[in-house]
This record gives structure tokens, C-alpha cells and sequence, in this order.
């Protein structure tokens, strides 16, 4: 899980901050990471929400079927 | 307490408490005379008076201001409760209708970075940098648990009472700060776009599982935004089970203007004249107005780049309600698209784009602790 994570990327070589030093151009780096991360969770959070929608209407459909079944 | 000692502490006061008698006064008349954010700027205002007074030890240890301040600011504590009202208070059906919105939010964070690179510039440490750039998420809690996680609070009280109080009052004049923005970066035929809106009902079940998918989604991505995250969807799932009600209305009214309350007036502990007034102050002041600008010019510009594909037009003025400060935001665009077009409601989409900016601010939060918590060790 932690390789998902914020935490993993700065660790690594392009995103290694460190707190001494920390300039600019790690200002810059860190917008990059920050926006391509909330960008990227916000579309996994749309999907997500496609997917519950589509089950609930799924779900609503079986229950309207079942329903005009009973009344027939 | 002697007629000589209250002379003597008259003479020890200088010019600088006078100052935050007079900013105190001004928080105080915002939140009366223009109704701006009255529940933190009044209670901020009086507080920073009341600190002030020559012999006052009332935020020195053993305080009333001092026991407020460490028992909800130093450990998070209020900031986080007052967000689990926050959360019972958001209706999060018109971004569940349509998810796409959640985009406008996200963009709308770009001042965050925007600021950060710029604090960065103007000679400001990682951590401090970090705190003045979350002033752009454009919410309370988020900034104080940040800017406290960071070590702000504790380090730099002074730096962390000006980002707070420029937190609040942005939030406040956001209708006074996006309205030329928006009509700076946008062409009258962009801001006359119709965007029509579906009424689609939402099933109670997504209402159930949307706070629950997103705490467990944020809180793998980006650990250090847990506590506010989860805090914010434990808020709106009491509101949606159905089953907590009266939890739910206690967590919306009584919680949250209590914890209100205590916020306002433990902030005031950081607000003494030897830390507060500072140039610093003023340059957090700046660089706060600076991330709610360019909030503002993220959500437009995404805005316009996805029209640059998009078969049906999004009127870009959209992107800009995907900044945080709820329900300001999506009024101020509503009033910019009728003023423009009387019959073009622009409404609903806007609120959906700021409720999920209220979301991505969160994440935002979170990244910056996870990134910035990381290099403190």
C-alpha cells in the first residue's frame, strides 16, 4: 500500500526532498507531484462513483421489473 | 492588584499592543458592521485584544486562552470535530449526479502549489512555505491542522495566527476576490455558455458508500489527510444513514458552534503583539490573497481546456466554484452567469463543483502533510 502512496514518491531519486536545501525547483517538483496525485485520485474517485451509480440503477431496474411482475 | 503595579504595567505596554487592540477592533467590526465569517473573526478579534492588555496572562500558562489553545489547537482537536460537523452539513448529491465536477475541485487546488512555489521564493523555510500555501484549500481546519502538524504553531506563532486569520478572512471575500478574476480571464460569449441540469436522483446506498469509498481511497494515497478526511466523511455519513438523526442535527448545530466557539478564541493565544506583528504577517497576507486568486485561475483555464475537446461547452466560470469556500463560491458564479444571461442557471452546477472542492482541498491538505511531514522526520 505504502508503494501508492505520497510518502513512497518522495523518496525516490526526482522527488527525494529533503528540508535542508529545499528550494525552488523542489517548490516546482512538488506542485508537479501534487497535482498529477489530486488529478489522479479525483479521477479514480469518478470512477468509483460511475460504479455505484451504475449498481444502484442496476439495482433499481431488477426492483421495477420484480414490482411490475408482482402486479401483473 | 495595587494602584502602582496597574501604572507600571500601563508603562510596559508599547505601541505594538496598541496596534493589535486596533486589528482586533477591525476583526471584530468585519464580523458585525460586514457580516464576514462573524463566527471565527469576532471571537478572533476580541481575543486578540484581551491578549494584549499590559499584565494580561491570560494566554501565558495556566490561561483560560492557553488551556483552550492546548487542549484543541496544539493536539488538532478542534479543527478536526468542527470538520466532522462540517461534513454532516455538506449534501453531496449534485457532484454524486454528476461525478465529472469532482475535476472543477481538483484544478481549483492549483493555487496551493501556485503559492507554495511562490513562498518558496519570497525566502520562506519547506515547512513554512507548506503552511501558507494551504491558505489556497481555503478552509480553517485544513490550514490549522497543517500548519500545526508542520510544527507552525509551535515554531512560529506568529506566522501561524496570520495564516489563520488569512484563511478566514479570504474565505470571507470571496466574493469580493473571484468576481474580477473570473470576468478578467473569461470572454463575455464563454461566460453566456448554458449549461442545462438534469435532475437525477441519487440511491440512499451511493449516498451510504461515498464517504466511506473516499476516506478509504484519500487515506491510502495520502495518509497524512486521514484524520481530516475521515473526520469530514464520518460527518456526512451520520447525515446520510439515515438512522442518526439527531446525532446528525447535533453534529451540524450544537457541535460545530460550540467547537466554533473555542476555535475563534484559542486562536487569539498566537496572536500577541511580539509574534503576530511582524512583516512576515503581511507577506502571508499577500501570498493567502495571491492562492485564492489563482485558485480561481486553475478552475477557469481547466475549465477552458476541456472546452478546447468538449462537445457540449462547460461555462468556465464553473472551474472557479471548485474552490473550497462553500457556498460562497457557487453563489458568486450563479450571480456572474445571471447577470450575463437571465435565463442561463448555472447553479447546481456550481455547487456540485464546490462540494467537490471541499474533497480536493482535503487531498490537497493531505498530500502537502504527507510530503512536507515526511522532511520533518
Amino acid at each position: 500500500m505504502m508503494l501508492f502512496s505520497a510518502n513512497s514518491a518522495v523518496m525516490n531519486g526526482f522527488f527525494d526532498f529533503s528540508k535542508d536545501g529545499f528550494g525552488f525547483v523542489d517548490s516546482l517538483k512538488v506542485m508537479l507531484l501534487g497535482l498529477i496525485i489530486i488529478f489522479v485520485v479525483t479521477g479514480v474517485l469518478i470512477l468509483c462513483v460511475a460504479a455505484l451509480n451504475k449498481m444502484s440503477a442496476r439495482g433499481k431496474r431488477s426492483e421495477d421489473k420484480r414490482n411490475a411482475g408482482k402486479n401483473e | 492588584m495595587g494602584l502602582l503595579e496597574i501604572a507600571r504595567d500601563f508603562a510596559v505596554a508599547n505601541w505594538d499592543n496598541a496596534i493589535m487592540w486596533v486589528i482586533g477592533g477591525i476583526l471584530i467590526y468585519l464580523a458585525i458592521k460586514k457580516d464576514m465569517e462573524p463566527t471565527l473573526l469576532l471571537p478572533m478579534g476580541f481575543g486578540a485584544i484581551i491578549v494584549n492588555l499590559p499584565g494580561s496572562a491570560i494566554a501565558a500558562d495556566g490561561g483560560i486562552i492557553r488551556i483552550l489553545y492546548d487542549c484543541g489547537i496544539a493536539n488538532e482537536f478542534f479543527p478536526l470535530v468542527l470538520f466532522i460537523g462540517i461534513g454532516a452539513m455538506i449534501d453531496f448529491g449534485p457532484v454524486l449526479t454528476n461525478p465529472k465536477l469532482m475535476l472543477f475541485g481538483a484544478a481549483a487546488q492549483f493555487g496551493i502549489f501556485f503559492t507554495l512555489c511562490m513562498a518558496t521564493l519570497c525566502g520562506f523555510g519547506p515547512m513554512e512555505s507548506a503552511s501558507i500555501a494551504i491558505i489556497g484549500a481555503a478552509d480553517g481546519p485544513t490550514s490549522i491542522v497543517v500548519a500545526n502538524h508542520l510544527g507552525i504553531s509551535a515554531n512560529n506563532p506568529g506566522l501561524f495566527s496570520a495564516i489563520v486569520v488569512a484563511a478566514y478572512s479570504y474565505m470571507a471575500l470571496v466574493p469580493i476576490i473571484q468576481r474580477p478574476v473570473i470576468k478578467l480571464i473569461t470572454t463575455k460569449h464563454e461566460r453566456l455558455i448554458r449549461m442545462e441540469y438534469e435532475q437525477r436522483d441519487v440511491s440512499k446506498l451511493t449516498r451510504i458508500l461515498f464517504p466511506i469509498v473516499i476516506t478509504f481511497i484519500v487515506g491510502i494515497v495520502a495518509p497524512g489527510g486521514l484524520p481530516l478526511i475521515a473526520c469530514l466523511m464520518f460527518g456526512n455519513l451520520l447525515r446520510e444513514c439515515g438512522v442518526l438523526n439527531a446525532l446528525s442535527e447535533t453534529a451540524q448545530k450544537v457541535l460545530a458552534n460550540l467547537i466554533t466557539l473555542f476555535l475563534g478564541l484559542s486562536i487569539a493565544a498566537t496572536m500577541s503583539a511580539d509574534k503576530f506583528l511582524r512583516p512576515q504577517t503581511l507577506l502571508v497576507l499577500g501570498l493567502g490573497l495571491v492562492a485564492f486568486v489563482f485558485d480561481t485561475v486553475g478552475g477557469v483555464f481547466f475549465a477552458k481546456f476541456i472546452n478546447l475537446f468538449a462537445k457540449k461547452k462547460i461555462n468556465p466560470m464553473i472551474g472557479a466554484a471548485g474552490i473550497s469556500a462553500f457556498p460562497m463560491s457557487s453563489r458568486v458564479v450563479h450571480k456572474l452567469g445571471q447577470e450575463e444571461d437571465n435565463q442561463n442557471f448555472l447553479l447546481m452546477h456550481a455547487v456540485g463543483a464546490n462540494v467537490s472542492g471541499q474533497i480536493a482541498s482535503v487531498i490537497a491538505g493531505g498530500l502537502i502533510l504527507s510530503i512536507f511531514g515526511s522532511m520533518l522526520g
